[in-house]
């Protein structure tokens, strides 16, 4: 089918063809409907599809295009968006269903808006782990979501909906959201690129929050020039969001093709020990391709990690408390377990973990006083079964749910800049992180790029039936 | 943490924990003790701000 094919071509060749008139985009959403339909069944992606929305929306760039006009950069590029962004007229439900006592969203979301401007087309809403708190998308009220490449095996979480969704081609890309990992997660687990921007760099207005102090916003993508496209469309401030920086915006698609030329450092230590044969190599082949200058640890990263651990808790407690004093019973069993052991925490490790962050940030500062970027696997293993109880990490059979964001948690906790690039080194892909400093966002896409031009680094050859 | 330790936190927050979560939630209580220990080895020193909204 012509709008499949065009559609897998990427999302700027997409947009051109629209922008055109070889294709429209109408046609391009009917696709994917029927494909939707098919899989998403099996998948458990999309928690609601917007086909009358949709369908508008995308007939008016056709419209816009029949009269000569331009519909913008990302021209009927067909997306989704995880279930805690805001739609106007639906519940945000953030994968609960205490959140459906809330009155329906009066608005989009600052990015989806960003998004419809530029000319994309939004398909639908997205599974995911009960309020983000969860790596796997096992969620109790709406059902796990499948991993398109093995159904048997987890998506990864908490943006398992929005990973699982693009990597089965049943929309272009998708925005996510990622607190502790859950966009690198299941760009891992997926075989996805991901994108997860300095902390500040996106406005989270319309989005339903879990820890204030560490929720970023980031997108899902089949190559790094897709990401690259939508980053550069919804990049900028916003007033609705308290953190987010005022930086003007920086195009980073024009820039893809630039060789990276900085020093590029393997992070050992934490990040290699804990790490599987697999995450090992998929990191050293990065570092070859990207020519690395040098290894180097960030010696405070369990500390780290054990403090986005409890300000995680702690902060999802103190959000959800009024909720988990009348509705307990109404939450996700494991959701609710561990937010009702948060609430019932000290206060001084939460202070702790809050001043803990002051120094973390200096000791990767320093470490990027002697490298321009680092890298580290995404996820201590590629996609577990759903469900599978244990993980073997560094020797250890250890509870799974709680020990996959082991490797992005610390790094999460201190806002910098990511890019997830996929290696396929195994029956599964497993990603690997790549590691900028503070608002260099193209640093990374740089490197991803560089990354898939070199064949070391592949989004999914074709969606998986 | 026992069921007993658990309840008697429980009252001062504020909250009623069902009998039937709270092995859930003492378990997890555990979990989370044991990140607090090893964050408590941190070298933080007095002088150390916070960063309750953190700019990277």
């Amino acid at each position: 089918m012509l709008a499949e094919r065009i559609s897998l071509a990427g999302v700027a060749e997409t947009a051109r063809a629209v922008r055109e008139g070889r294709i429209s985009a109408l046609s391009l959403v009917e696709s994917l409907f029927e494909r939707i339909a098919e899989m998403n069944p099996r998948l458990n992606c999309f928690t609601d599809v917007f086909v009358a929305r949709a369908r508008r929306e995308a007939a008016a760039i056709d419209t816009l295009v029949a009269q000569g006009r331009d519909p913008g950069p990302l021209a009927g590029i067909p997306f989704g968006v995880k279930d805690n962004y805001d739609v106007a007229g639906r519940v945000t439900t953030a994968g609960s269903i205490i959140n459906q006592a809330l009155p329906p969203a009066a608005e989009d979301a600052a990015l989806i808006r960003r998004l419809t401007r530029a000319g994309a087309v939004l398909l639908g809403t997205q599974n995911m782990d009960e309020f983000a708190y969860g790596f796997t998308t096992e969620n109790a009220h709406y059902g796990p979501t499948h991993n398109p490449l093995d159904t048997a095996r987890s998506a990864g979480g908490s943006s398992g909906g929005s990973a699982a969704a693009v990597a089965a081609g049943l929309c272009d890309f998708s925005l996510g959201t990622d607190t502790n990992g859950s966009i690198r997660v299941p760009a891992s687990f997926c075989g996805l690129f991901g994108l997860k921007p300095s902390f500040g760099r996106l406005p989270r207005t319309g989005t339903f929050p879990f820890v204030h102090d560490l929720d970023h916003l980031g997108v899902f993508a089949r190559s790094t020039a897709d990401l690259a496209a939508v980053y550069d469309a919804i990049q900028g401030g916003d007033p609705g969001d308290l953190a987010c920086a005022d930086l003007p915006t920086a195009a980073t698609l024009p820039g893809l093709d630039e060789p990276l030329t900085g020093r590029v450092g393997i992070l050992t230590g934490w990040f290699d020990d804990l790490a599987d044969d697999q995450g090992r190599d998929a990191a050293a082949q990065a570092g070859a391709a990207l020519g690395v200058s040098g290894k180097i640890a960030l010696p405070g990263a369990a500390q780290a990690r054990a403090a986005a651990f409890v300000l995680t808790c702690a902060s999802g407690a103190n959000l959800h408390f009024d909720a988990l004093r009348t509705r307990a019973q109404d939450f996700d069993p494991a959701t609710r377990d561990r937010l009702l052991a948060g609430a019932l925490l000290p206060a001084n490790p939460v202070l702790q973990a809050q001043r803990y962050r002051t120094v973390f940030r200096e000791q990767a500062l320093e470490a990027f006083s002697r490298f321009d970027l680092l890298i580290a696997p995404a996820t201590p293993c590629s996609a577990p079964l759903l469900g599978q109880p244990t993980i073997r990490v560094g020797g250890e059979d250890v509870p799974t749910r709680a020990n996959i964001g082991l490797l992005t948690q610390p790094l999460s906790f201190i806002g910098l800049p990511i890019v997830a690039v996929p290696i396929r080194n195994g029956a599964m892909p497993i990603a690997v992180q790549l590691i900028a400093p503070p608002w260099r966002e193209d640093l990374a896409l740089r490197a991803a790029a560089q990354l898939e031009r070199a064949g070391v680094a592949r989004g999914p050859d074709a969606p998986p039936c | 943490m026992t069921e007993d330790q658990v309840v008697k936190l429980a009252e001062v927050a504020g909250l009623t924990i069902d009998p039937a979560h709270m092995p859930g939630v003492a378990r997890n209580l555990d979990i989370l003790l044991a990140q607090a220990a090893v964050l408590a080895q941190a070298p933080v020193g007095q002088m150390v701000e916070p960063a309750p909204v953190y700019r990277p």
